[in-house]
């Protein structure tokens, strides 16, 4: 549905997408990741046909965004960052507006507009004018606008920015149901949307993809991604630490903190989690220990970006 | 591909410069070709027939001097707006004669040379105060043919056009007509 | 087309629902009732014409016209709106069209509201009303034109006071390219070739041709051709400024 391909643009002598490349199909929600001024808003704005790339083909559906701009278009909601609107209109005027852009008219305008309002719980600020919303209500207007038309693509540039928890769940509630039927794209700084909402997720620095696959697999790429960590009421933390460490499954292991006493364990190459959680359980049996806590890490989103993204910078550093 | 270039170069200040010189073009040529909706109520900027065939048949330059006083404060009002509506229909012959009509504006002020050319052609001005003479007249030359028009009265506006057209033609035509009068026999 | 339709609609009520087209509709009244009344005195002339009226609007219109037109795109590009439009399945072409008809619009509005002075006019004499509406005509043709110029000016720049200046000072120097004085100067010095092309870039010299009641294609032509340009130059500039 959505196919980029060595997407690059420069501004100038500034390189902010260095060749992306990937695609999503019906049914994929892919999350963009990254820090910020990694690209992701420009790499969007390249798809949603706002700018155009330096150098890339963009097709959306069998549209080419360059050669046929206005067929690949209609087959998009874009929800812009800032979530954009026309202040001087009413709720109920802009999305007719933009209904009526988007080609509906009549009857199916007026069902269109009204679909749009329910999904977004817009009912009761229908009338009213656009600056006069407060900032959830506007993000949730121009959310409405960008499902209008029911379209195959969606385009969303940090959909939940702002929003109060509630607000936030809601969103994703409704991204994650869309995306069953549509292609959609969207960014993000809060790395628990990822696991929430996404089938995919894709980890962009400085303009390049620099990781890409889904939620577990990312986590798999952290350091702590089937390390054990342990909490005991015990008095020594160094004490628990040199039995553990003599624990064949266990590669090494860290204090995490003295008091309460927090330990974790990482386990040898071939080791699994579970292996390694059976064994220290098994061993805190055996010492019998005060065991609060004993759980397997799956790894943490926000480690393997930082690990990868800054990782990055400083393997640049080293370079020089 | 191909299309982003044209594109390309098309929006760029090049093509912002292409389409400037394009549409200056554009209006030099058409202003050959032009067209005028008079919506005047008495037509005054459609030259008639009979004028346009005099100055069709025209071979020789013929030099019109328009004599008119500028100074705004002795000059009426009405006289002023009539001043530039004569000067608009000398235009209008000059462009329908395609230059052979050559007009010249002069302000006959006192002690100048303008004053002294109106003399000669016969120009007279109007007193409108006591010290202050008004000139609206010009003066029509064909060779050393000579015809002018003392002074130009808005009353006689409807008929400008017919003065100023028997003017041309009588400058044009080399040998006045010779009218005789025949009585009956006695 | 529709598109260009739903925009300029979008667009009007954009303009009526701030004051700004109000404010400029009364104030174009005001200034030019008491240019006409007061400065010109079209009773004293004694002549049953609107030469008087329609003198003042290059003047009126070179500043009042800016003021409407210079929220054009600048608003788009602050509230990010941009973003928006043209993401929509439109062409750029569409938009700016759209949004140049809707001031049009608002303009010719005020136009249509000075038609006390016909009736006036009408009422205490005979004047030629076919002159009447050639006058306009050009005065509607003449607001385009600096309406173009000010859509170009609103797109280069997010501030709506620099778009303002740079339009009045654009529009200043095509009416004095035709402006008696400056003509006159150049008269003492340039070849009459060049003094009649400047004076064919003076807004001036074609409004005032069609004020005498006569539309010549000529003078048409330049107005449309003013717009065109400067409506492609916006495109231009739209289009720039996303290439980035």
């Amino acid at each position: 549905m959505i196919k980029v391909r060595n997407l690059k643009k420069h501004f100038g002598p500034k390189v902010a997408v260095n060749g992306i490349s990937f695609t999503v199909e019906r049914g994929e929600v892919l999350g963009f990741l990254g820090p910020n001024g990694a690209g992701k808003s420009t790499s969007m704005r390249m798809i949603t046909g706002f700018i155009p790339p330096t150098e890339g083909d963009i097709t959306i559906g069998e549209h080419d965004m360059l050669e046929n701009p206005i067929a690949a278009k209609r087959l998009i909601g874009y929800l812009p960052e800032n979530a954009p609107s026309y202040a001087d209109m009413s709720v109920h005027g802009f999305l007719s507006f933009t209904a009526e852009l988007r080609g509906l008219t009549g009857d199916s305008l007026r069902r269109a507009v009204n679909r749009a309002v329910e999904m977004c719980f817009l009912e009761g600020v229908l009338h009213q004018s656009v600056e006069t919303l407060s900032k959830g209500f506007r993000h949730r207007t121009c959310f409405a606008q960008s499902i209008i038309h029911d379209p195959d693509v969606l385009i969303l540039d940090e959909p939940t920015d702002g929003l109060d928890p509630n607000q936030k769940h809601e969103i994703r509630t409704l991204i994650r149901r869309m995306g069953e039927k549509k292609a959609i794209i969207f960014s993000t700084h809060i790395l628990e949307e990822v696991d929430a909402v996404c089938s995919r997720a894709i980890i962009i620095d400085r303009g390049t993809i620099v990781a890409n696959g889904t939620p577990a697999e990312l986590r798999q790429r952290s350091d702590i991604a089937g390390a054990v960590t342990l909490r005991l009421a015990e008095a020594s933390a160094q004490a628990v630490k040199s039995r553990i460490d003599s624990v064949s499954a266990v590669d090494r292991s860290v204090i995490i903190s003295e008091s309460p006493v927090i330990l974790r364990a990482f386990p040898r190459k071939n080791g699994t989690g579970d292996e390694l959680a059976q064994a220290l359980g098994d061993l805190a049996l055996r010492e019998r220990w005060h065991l609060q806590e004993l759980h397997a890490e799956e790894g943490r989103l926000d480690e393997v970006f930082r690990s990868i993204t800054l990782g990055d910078t400083a393997a640049k550093e080293a370079l020089k | 591909m191909k299309k982003k270039g044209l594109e390309t170069s098309l929006y760029s200040v090049v093509g912002v410069a292409a389409v400037f010189v394009i549409i200056v073009a554009v209006n030099l040529i058409a202003a050959r070709a032009k067209t005028r909706i008079d919506l005047t109520a008495e037509r005054a900027y459609t030259l008639s027939q009979g004028t346009r065939n005099i100055l069709a048949k025209l071979d020789t330059p013929v030099q019109i001097r328009f004599y008119a006083s500028q100074n705004d404060n002795k000059v009426p009002v009405p006289l002023k707006t009539y001043t530039q509506r004569v000067e608009d229909l000398l235009g209008e012959y000059r462009q329908a004669s395609k230059g052979l009509v050559e007009i010249q504006k002069l302000d006959p002020t006192p002690d100048s040379d303008a004053e002294d050319s109106a003399k000669l052609d016969g120009i007279e001005p109007q007193m409108i105060s006591e010290t202050d003479p008004i000139y609206l007249g010009l003066s029509i030359t064909m060779l050393d043919q000579k015809e002018s028009i003392p002074f130009l009265t808005p009353e006689r506006e409807r008929l400008l056009e017919f003065d100023l057209s028997r003017a041309i033609s009588r400058v044009a035509t080399a040998e006045k007509p010779v009218v005789g009068i025949m009585s009956p026999l006695q | 087309m529709n598109n260009i339709l739903t925009i300029a609609k979008r667009e009007v009520r954009g303009y009526f629902s701030s004051p700004v087209a109000f404010v400029f509709i009364v104030i174009f009244l005001l200034l030019s009732g008491f240019f006409t009344f007061m400065v010109a005195s079209l009773f004293e002339r004694g002549e049953a014409n609107l030469i008087p009226f329609f003198a003042w609007h290059p003047w009126l219109y070179l500043f009042l016209v800016p003021a409407v037109g210079m929220r054009m795109w600048s608003e788009e590009r602050r509230l990010g709106t941009m973003e928006l439009l043209l993401t929509m399945p439109i062409t750029p072409w569409q938009a700016i069209v759209g949004k140049f008809l809707a001031s049009w619009l608002v303009v010719a509005i005020a136009l249509v509201l000075t038609f006390p002075v016909v009736i006036t006019v009408n009422y205490l004499g005979h004047p030629d009303n076919g002159v009447i509406f050639a006058g306009y005509i050009g005065s509607l043709l003449m607001a385009g034109a600096y309406l173009a110029i000010t859509a170009m000016t609103s797109a280069m720049t997010r501030n709506q006071v620099v778009s303002f200046i740079v339009s009045v000072m654009l529009a200043l120097f095509l009416i004095l390219a035709g402006f008696p004085p400056v003509t006159n100067m150049l008269v003492s010095w340039a070849p009459p070739w060049l003094v009649e092309s400047v004076s064919a870039f003076s807004v001036m010299t074609h409004f005032e041709s069609i004020q005498k009641g006569v539309l010549d294609s000529r003078d048409i032509l330049y107005f449309l051709s003013v717009i065109g340009f400067s409506l492609f130059t916006t495109g231009v500039i739209i289009r720039a400024h996303r290439a980035g």
